[in-house]
């Protein structure tokens, strides 16, 4: 959303570099996709050529689309954006709608919180391929309500200790259903 | 007939009967709520109980299990913008906005309400048609199925959003994940990447957990905030939740026609829940007056996905009854549970035993309504839960979305799915790209593709031809012709601005 | 705090459920091994089943569980690992430790013929697994539709085009199929697959749409039961308890030597049932162990009465027989088998 905002002034307006990345990111995919179909017999091979041609030809037809506008010039794109103006007036309170908006959350965070929560979920990944879920939850429990969300010690303690213990009670104790362990299977 | 309703509900409401439902119904709702593990499993992992058990008290435990964790399944979805369940994924596109503006109560409401009577109805249609329905069952085959996933497909226009390239961008990308797998004739593998976890297929679990989860916690974890953006006074729940049900109510057409879809589609086996749901959401877009604002918390969506939860349930019991069939996972486990009990499913079912197939019906009853009522009381307390700082509920969340995507196939392979997942989703909603029409097309490719080869190695083309199908290809035919009025409305609109603007 | 007293609502909300039921932790009360061996006690075992819960082979591990627990003093748990058609667990398995404490539950038939086949996807020999014993064994049973044109096995070898309907290539369904095939000179026969399973497969007989469908009796004996599917004939040694009045493949007196041979082999492969198996690596101790529970649990008759009240048959080879008469090779089956195996995957 944001990324239209900021070319909306712009009279010449280029098209949203994302679009862009992703359309190309797909054509490369569509593309491998169609061509890892060439080695197989005709009938494995049918229906996955036919929708990566499809595919193909669609991002084709929309990195065309995005190229086009951005030679011609005109007010096209707001029109193209979710929550355009036509929208926001149909709708109760258009105030709300912003606020609503997860993608909103995502434009608007700065690159601190993002390298900062993206951290956060690749140590417990790691976490959990080393010492398996018990211990990688537990441990991240504590940790990131110590100082992800400046809980009290107790708090924290009591917390990671529920949570660890009533997922144990609930798939290993009742359940019988085995959880992710690491590879230094401590637990 | 009606002697037999009558009977089966004396058998039915017994203290010790009602109690091992409500022993069940609990169970249920707690494996119903955590994503990923659903209502199969449980079924099968307490299946053993069920032994000793008369055949009566055996359906309350196992049917209260089954009736409540697509119950449960929903209300995650609106709460948590997380699916409980994977036929609850379209539960998340109108419920969970209504949660982040503060009415999760009348979400809730909305949804529990239609599942209810939808639910109800399937059960209605179960009790009148079982002994009738042997002629459909046995009419519907691959070619009708393959053009009712064809008619879901079409459902990518409708629920693409503005752009209508990038919907079919996504949905092709969505198809070429369902094509993932041991292809349906030949056996080959294909797209798997030389790892045999793949060979039966990407699950759709763990894409249904990251792609609305995985964006769902990043969003908890950046924002720091709760997930409802507005607090409003918890006296208003009351109020909330009574507009909720009334709103319903007055959706009750949505319901009806809801419903139905699922409860048709869940008489076969093959597509079931997590099909119909967006064929009854797309289909309530598609008829409703405002469809604009259907993913923005529009409640004829939430009443749409809700009906489908529980009514697919009696559809899917009707081959399972009638045929010794079963039309889906969990109905699989209770044929299995029938045979424990002692009973032998077809035409015995439908004639000296109708009763108990009766006693059934009466239970899931009881068990809609009962799950419903509770979830109802307890949606002051649920809705709380939205108000608490985000952070606080992120080691919660990340631990169980973990848990539950691993406990799919107990495969690791899946842990990564479900984050690939969760980097799609979140690049979809960052960029402004739809992921709906993705998970549809993940989730209708691959029987797409089968029933398609299906059709033609059993009919060769003669199935074109098949009164179902014709019937089915007039109705993608109206729906396109409806779905694409809009967009030529607007195409016809920005064109005249772009000329008036050029002049 | 909130999360938190959540999170300890679900876990007394199970608790009392698991109160009503009375049932959740009687193996602490028995933890005194009653077999002969003492190596597993107190150990863990894990049944890996290689297909989702619910299914056959799910409900026979769920169901010897709690007894071979009773009889080594082990705590056994079940864990499904499906992936590949049931080929994941068994690769899996084995390179699973030696000390018995991950063995496995499979579909010895299939998991036989991907390697003799040598199919895609088999890392592995049958040689590389030990046996610990059959824990049930099913005859295959060929079926039709109550409307079909083909009522006993002699319609079957004259009909002019048959299809036979199958969950997958490898699947016994289709490996049985492409026999019966071969073994008839059925030319214009068909073998349609796709299905998203037995259920539909199954349903596709039901309706006519495809002609038969043969496989392992017991996912077919609901359906047969309801009279939606009418069997013509079973591939087993003797007539089923079952089915008394259906006819053996191997009685039809025309058949020729070649044509018994290949029956015979189909049937030998099938033998091997469903059998718990652990890696070839596996020690002695803990192997014989397992084995000495397994015979004990098959030869309890309360136990194996309840479980053909729940419509699961045990039948059990104990694992020195099966590792003698059973290790199938490809030495040991003829050409013309080998290629319809190949065949079928």
């Amino acid at each position: 959303m944001s990324s239209i905002r900021t070319t909306e002034g712009t009279n010449r307006h280029l098209p949203a570099l994302s679009d862009v990345l992703i359309g190309v990111v797909s054509l490369l995919i569509f593309g491998a996709a169609l061509l890892a179909t060439l080695d197989w017999p005709i009938e494995a091979a049918r229906f996955p050529r036919f929708i990566s041609g499809i595919g193909l030809l669609c991002t084709l037809l929309f990195l065309g689309t995005l190229a086009f506008r951005s030679l011609t010039t005109g007010p096209t794109v707001t029109q193209d954006t979710e929550g355009g103006p036509q929208e926001s007036q149909t709708t109760e309170d258009p105030a709300d709608e912003e606020s609503v908006d997860v993608g909103y959350v995502f434009a608007s965070a700065g690159a601190k919180e993002w390298v900062q929560t993206l951290l956060w979920l690749g140590a417990f990944f790691l976490l959990t391929y080393l010492f398996g879920v018990y211990i990688a939850g537990v441990t991240f429990a504590f940790l990131y309500l110590k100082y992800g969300a400046s809980k009290s010690l107790v708090y924290c303690l009591v917390y990671s200790v529920v949570l660890g213990g009533s997922l144990w009670m609930l798939f290993s104790y009742f359940l019988g259903l085995p959880l992710p362990s690491g590879i230094f299977d401590i637990i | 007939m009606f002697e037999a309703l009558a009977s089966g509900l004396g058998q039915v409401v017994q203290p010790t009967i009602l109690l091992t439902m409500l022993v069940g119904m609990c169970i249920g709702f707690v494996t119903g709520i955590l994503p990923g593990l659903g209502g199969p499993v449980t079924l099968a992992i307490l299946l053993p109980f069920a032994f000793g058990m008369d055949p009566v008290q055996g359906f309350a435990f196992l049917i209260g299990i089954w009736i409540v964790t697509s119950t449960a399944g929903d209300i995650t979805s609106v709460l948590f913008g997380i699916p409980g369940e994977p036929t609850s994924a379209a539960a998340v596109m109108d419920g969970y906005p209504l949660t982040r503006k503060g009415q999760s109560g009348r979400a809730l409401g909305a949804l529990l309400t239609s599942s209810a009577l939808g639910g109800i109805l399937g059960m209605i249609v179960l009790a009148l048609t079982i002994t009738l329905i042997r002629p459909l069952v046995l009419a519907i085959g691959p070619p009708e199925f393959f053009v009712l996933t064809v008619l879901g497909l079409t459902f990518v226009i409708t629920l693409a959003g503005n752009n209508l390239l990038k919907g079919f961008i996504m949905a092709s990308l969505g198809l070429l994940v369902a094509v993932v797998g041991i292809d349906p004739e030949l056996g080959l593998p294909r797209y798997t990447f030389g790892s045999l976890s793949f060979w039966d297929g990407v699950d759709i679990i763990p894409i249904v957990i990251g792609l609305f989860g995985g964006a769902e916690v990043l969003q908890l974890m950046l924002s720091k905030r709760s997930i409802s953006q507005t607090v409003e006074p918890d006296v208003n729940s009351l109020g909330q939740r009574a507009r909720g049900i009334l709103d319903a109510l007055k959706h009750w057409s949505v319901i009806v026609r809801s419903s139905a879809i699922a409860i048709v589609i869940g008489m076969l086996p093959g597509l079931g829940g997590s099909v119909s749901q967006w064929l009854a959401y797309g289909h309530a877009k598609q008829t409703s007056k405002h469809p604009e604002r259907f993913g923005k918390g529009a409640i004829d969506g939430v009443v749409a996905a809700g009906a489908t939860s529980n009514a697919k349930d009696g559809g899917q019991l009707v081959p399972t009854i009638a045929f010794g069939i079963p039309g889906g996972a969990a109905t699989a486990v209770l044929l299995g549970g029938l045979m424990i009990l002692g009973l032998t499913p077809g035409a015995e079912m439908l004639t000296v035993n109708l009763d108990l197939t009766m006693s059934m019906v009466w239970i899931a009853v009881f068990a809609n309504v009962i799950a419903v009522s509770i979830a109802l009381l307890g949606v002051k307390y649920l809705s709380k839960l939205t108000h608490i700082s985000g952070p606080v509920l992120i080691p919660a969340i990340v631990m169980l979305l973990m848990v539950g995507t691993y406990s799919v196939n107990n495969d690791y392979v899946d842990v990564f799915v479900m984050v690939g997942a969760a980097a799609i989703g979140v690049i979809c909603l960052r960029w402004n790209w739809p992921r709906v029409p993705f998970l549809l097309a993940v989730v209708l490719g691959g029987f797409t593709e089968s029933y398609l080869s299906l059709s033609s190695s059993m009919f060769g083309t003669e199935w074109l031809t098949r009164p179902g199908v014709l019937t089915l290809f007039a109705v993608i035919v109206g729906s396109l012709t409806i779905g694409a009025l809009p967009s030529l409305r607007k195409w016809k609109l920005r064109r005249e601005v772009s000329q008036e603007s050029t002049k | 705090m909130f999360t938190s007293r959540k999170v300890y609502g679900v876990v007394s909300v199970a608790c009392i459920s698991a109160l009503g039921l009375s049932a959740c932790d009687d193996q602490e009360q028995e933890s005194e091994a009653a077999g002969a061996c003492s190596i597993l006690e107190d150990e863990q075992v894990t049944i890996v089943v290689p297909y989702d819960p619910g299914g056959g082979y799910d409900s026979f591990a769920r169901l010897i569980a709690p007894e071979l627990e009773e009889s080594i003093g082990a705590q056994v748990v079940v864990e499904n690992r499906p992936g590949a058609g049931g080929l994941a667990a068994v690769n899996e398995i084995t390179n699973a430790p030696e000390d018995g404490s991950r063995v496995a539950i499979m579909d010895g038939p299939g998991v036989a013929a991907a390697s003799l086949a040598g199919a895609e996807g088999a890392n592995f020999e049958l040689s590389d697994l030990s046996y610990i014993g059959t824990v049930s064994n099913y005859p295959i049973v060929i079926a039709t539709g109550p409307e079909s044109d083909i009522e006993s096995l002699e319609d079957l070898q004259t009909a002019e085009q048959v299809s036979f309907a199958s969950a997958g290539r490898g699947a016994s369904d289709y490996i049985t199929a492409a026999l019966l095939a071969d073994m008839y000179d059925l030319e214009d026969s068909e073998i349609v697959t796709g299905f998203g399973g037995q259920a539909e497969a199954e349903l596709s007989v039901v309706q006519g749409n495809v002609d038969v469908i043969a496989g392992v009796l017991d996912s077919r004996l609901p359906s047969i039961q309801s009279g939606d599917l009418v069997p013509i004939a079973t591939i087993a040694p003797e007539r089923p308890e079952d089915l008394p009045d259906v006819p053996l493949v191997q009685e039809d007196e025309n058949l020729t030597g070649d044509q018994l041979d290949l029956l015979d082999t189909h049937q030998q492969i099938h033998d091997i049932g469903r059998p718990l198996v652990g890696p070839s690596s596996m020690e002695e101790e803990p192997l014989d162990c397992l084995r000495g529970a397994l015979s004990e649990v098959a030869d309890d008759e309360e136990f194996t009465d309840r479980a053909s009240d729940q419509g699961r048959l045990i039948s059990h080879i104990d694992g020195e027989t099966m590792e003698a008469d059973l290790t199938i090779t490809r030495d040991d089956i003829s050409e013309e088998y080998q290629s319809i195996l190949e065949e079928s995957f």
